[in-house]
């Protein structure tokens, strides 16, 4: 819908060449309408934008930065982003989380994490996962961290030159980034970026750690599949703010006239509504070991039939904090860098939300600059 | 005045999203969400254990039918996943004048696990 012109903005002054008294009278008869010329364009344009929002026109497309599949494993793929000339080196793997989709790392040209790393000159690969169905349901963390991920970083190391990889998990990624690279201390991890991954598992909300307590058992969330369905999973962020849906769609009627919010709320939405079912193996898993066990701080740490030490990973490690986090709450975050074994461990205290870290005018002003700042200083530059 | 509704409603939430946020927090809740879990499965298998036999009865197949035959098409998938690692694996550790062997013959040669096995190490530790 095109915006009315009857909403020009009217001059207090005559306007130039003109006597400023003929102007007047005119002024004086086109002024009273200009509060109905706004009312009636900021009105269309609404309805258009609620129109194109429930009919599906014209929706705000993600994950836009160009990239080519490069290795597969059943449903797991790993891309390589295209980028004219990456000067950074090692390359850079971004290990996605299990329960989300990985395009919130790309969401919007200009609000790209993905895009912003390209940009400065990194190589940059993204681990996704994919959907599960049944053929994962008996997936578990020796699948992620023994097996593909193993793979996939040979497939970095090797397609990057040989010079080793960084490695940087994002929330339950980077669970899977901590137990792999503690259980693979050979291997060519450069550099280790953990961000908003849970470490202390008292310390983390009741809706994420409630299941194996009480009477919650995680067959009890299973479907036919054997996996934990996607809404299971989106219920249980929505229980940790239970008025946030209702306030996103007031936030919607609200800013409904402005077509680079709705751009943004439909990218944001398509994400946030879109959960993954999470793996039932590994589900079972991670509530023993993690949600009943806390391995990570009690040191409990078993993979594979061996035990795991977070003390055996050596490699420069950064661990990045989200203050305002409500799904992975900083207290349950601290003191990773005091459990690797890395000379050069560092904690990243962020001003920002879980998601606020990647996305939004915060995360481009200071998370990610941060973040890339840290990883150039612990990579090689090419001038 | 266009904002007065909004106004409205953040102070309604402000009030009862605390409460809110304990109560989905609170042990109670979770003992009313095991409960309902339980409940909702135990009705949803009866109904499909009805529905099956009904079906059956007219020769029909059940939704639960479909579900077994994608478990098993799963499993064979799974399987195929495995024995692919495992000639990869075996082809990768061959010396390089040996073909990889990719026949049914070759890739029965090992029957080492492949979900604990790290995959070939190419570089060393920075």
């Amino acid at each position: 819908m095109p915006p009315s012109t009857l909403a020009k903005p009217i001059p207090k002054n005559g306007a130039n060449g003109t006597a400023p008294e003929a102007d007047a009278t005119e002024l004086n008869l086109f002024a009273g309408f200009a509060p109905f010329a706004d009312m009636w364009e900021t009105g269309m344009r609404r309805w258009w934008n609620l129109t194109r929002h429930v009919m599906g026109i014209d929706r705000a497309p993600v994950g836009q930065t160009p990239r080519d599949a490069v290795w597969s494993n059943g449903k797991a793929v790993l891309y390589r982003y295209r980028s004219e000339n990456p000067t950074v080196r090692p390359p850079l793997l971004l290990v996605m989380s299990l329960v989300s989709r990985s395009f919130i790392l790309d969401l919007q040209p200009g609000n790209s994490f993905i895009e912003r790393l390209v940009a400065e000159g990194f190589d940059v690969f993204l681990l996704d996962w994919g959907v599960p169905d049944e053929e994962e349901a008996n997936n578990t963390l020796e699948t992620y961290c023994d097996e593909l991920l193993p793979q996939a970083v040979a497939k970095v190391n090797q397609m990057g030159g040989e010079n080793g990889v960084t490695v940087f998990g994002y929330c339950y990624g980077g669970l899977l980034s901590l137990l792999y690279a503690a259980g693979h201390p050979d291997d060519p991890i450069r550099n280790l970026v953990v961000m908003a991954t849970p470490v202390d598992f008292t310390k983390m909300p009741a809706a994420m750690t409630g299941v194996g307590k009480g009477g919650i058992h995680p067959e009890h969330l299973m479907d036919h599949t054997g996996n934990v369905p996607a809404e299971a999973v989106r219920a249980s962020f929505t229980l940790l703010t239970p008025t946030s849906d209702l306030s996103t769609v007031m936030d919607f009627w609200e800013h409904l006239d402005d077509d680079k919010f709705l751009s943004s709320y439909q990218a944001m939405t398509s994400w946030t509504r879109n959960h993954i079912p999470f793996p039932g193996a590994t589900m079972i898993q991670t509530v023993e070991m993690f949600n009943e066990g806390n391995g990570f701080v009690t040191g409990d740490l078993m993979l594979g039939g061996r035990k795991l030490d977070l003390a055996d990973i050596t490699a420069p490690f950064l661990n990045v904090i989200a203050e305002r986090d409500h799904i992975v709450p900083p207290e349950s975050t601290y003191g990773l860098d005091e459990l690797v074994g890395s000379d050069d461990a560092t904690e990243m205290r962020l001003p920002a939300g879980h998601v606020g870290l990647i996305v939004g005018n915060g995360a481009r002003k200071r998370s990610i600059p941060s973040m890339i700042g840290w990883m150039l200083e612990h990579s090689d530059v090419e001038s | 005045m266009a904002k007065q509704w909004r106004e409205i409603y953040d102070e309604w939430e402000k009030a009862v999203a605390p409460g809110l946020q304990q109560f989905t927090a609170s042990d109670g809740f979770r003992d009313f969400m095991a409960a309902s879990a339980k409940v909702t499965n135990a009705l949803t298998a009866e109904f499909e254990r009805a529905s099956r036999r009904w079906l059956h009865f007219w020769n029909l197949p059940a939704a639960t039918d479909v579900r077994k035959l994608r478990q098993q098409v799963a499993a064979v998938d799974r399987e195929l996943k495995g024995l692919k690692n495992l000639v990869f694996e075996v082809a990768a550790a061959a010396p390089d004048d040996v073909a990889p062997a990719t026949n049914g013959k070759a890739a029965s040669v090992s029957s080492k696990p492949t979900a604990k096995k790290a995959p070939a190490k190419t570089a060393s530790k920075a």
